[in-house]
């Protein structure tokens, strides 16, 4: 079974260090790829310093187009399971194991690593919590499936699921866009309990003034990938 | 309609069908972008050159001053061409992130031979 984390990094030079040695302490079993979306600090130069593994783009995509980068490096290189991991240390390795067994036990397409359902660890910042309950309660109405963290960055596809990534992966804030996308297609999702930590350098790719953007574009993409989804059933 | 205005938007879209050929020319314009172009100047110039058709469908739409009418048919003309334009952004801007991805995937895979290699 071979096993990828992928870990989009834009601007990451004061952590990606400290990611990658994590994942090689905490998760051996895995592969890992860092996908340096155009960084204009050192992240290419700690990269290639250390040896890493990465692929450079040579024009910024933004998040989606990076970790779409990602999918496509797994499917082409015949990985089974994609693992999508911060660059920014947020995301603790040491769950990595147990979701993929969870994804192979369960016989899951995808799994998340949620923050909200035991509610331990870093739990984000309050305005941030009710978008992501808005969230899931708009996937719940459009799929009638729960997701409590819609939003995690952290999450386990199987090899349909990177297939499907590959082809098509929303450009920017595709992480709740990008679930609905496969519930629609009827792969099932499933959730884990994990902690997350606050990131440890850089700055979130979500800013005060683009919330608003965010919550809009995000919605009509949900919304509009469920009627994609009635017109293709009929 | 005035007379003298039938001149001066007759002439208007004159200009207009020489810089639309004149860009297809010299390959400025794709043909297949340049057919919304085309129809756009085919209806006014229809429309200029029988306006009897323009009052006969502003009579029956209630417009009563003639020319409203003309630049309403302008102004579903310009929202079609920015739609079309919008739509070709996209698809390019699809197109380039495609080209990016490979390029960056076949440059990691050049890196990995080479240190295999030790070139």
């Amino acid at each position: 079974m071979k096993k990828l984390i992928i870990i989009p990094a834009y601007n990451e030079g004061e952590s990606i260090y400290n990611t990658i040695k994590d994942i090689e302490e905490h998760a051996p079993d895995f592969d890992y790829i860092i996908v340096n979306d155009c960084s204009t600090d050192n992240t290419k130069e700690i990269c290639m310093e250390h040896g890493f593994h990465y692929i450079d783009l040579p024009i910024n995509q933004g998040i989606g187009g990076a970790v779409q980068t990602g999918y496509l490096y797994a499917a082409e290189n015949g990985y089974d399971i994609a693992v999508q991991v911060d660059g920014d240390g947020q995301h603790n390795p040491e769950f990595l194991e147990q979701m993929a067994e969870v994804l192979q036990r369960d016989q899951a397409d995808m799994v998340i690593g949620s923050r909200f359902i035991e509610r331990k660890g870093f739990q984000s910042s309050a305005a941030r919590r009710i978008g992501i309950r808005y969230f899931t309660g708009l996937i719940r109405l459009m799929t009638g499936k729960k997701i409590t963290d819609p939003t995690s960055g952290l999450r386990m596809a199987g090899r349909d699921v990177i297939l499907i990534f590959a082809k098509s992966y929303p450009r920017d804030y595709p992480e709740p866009e990008s679930v609905v996308d496969i519930l629609c297609k009827n792969k099932k999702v499933e959730e884990v309990p994990v902690l997350m930590r606050e990131r440890q350098g850089g700055i979130s790719s979500i800013r005060m003034g683009k919330s608003v953007y965010y919550m809009i574009k995000v919605s009509l993409a949900i919304i509009l990938c469920r009627i994609a989804q009635k017109r293709g059933g009929k | 309609m005035s007379e003298v205005l039938r001149w001066v938007l007759g002439a208007g879209v004159l200009v207009y069908f020489i810089l639309v050929i004149y860009f297809l020319k010299r390959r400025l314009i794709d043909l297949k972008y340049s057919l919304v172009w085309l129809l756009a100047g085919i209806c006014m110039a229809v429309l200029i050159l029988w306006p009897d058709i323009l009052y006969t469908l502003m009579e029956a739409f209630g417009i009563s001053i003639p020319v409203n009418g003309l630049f309403l048919v302008c102004i579903g003309f310009v929202i079609v061409i920015l739609m079309s334009l919008t739509s070709i952004v996209s698809k390019q801007t699809d197109r380039i992130k495609q080209l990016v991805q490979h390029q960056a995937l076949l440059e990691q895979r050049i890196r990995e031979l080479e240190k295999k290699e030790g070139i």
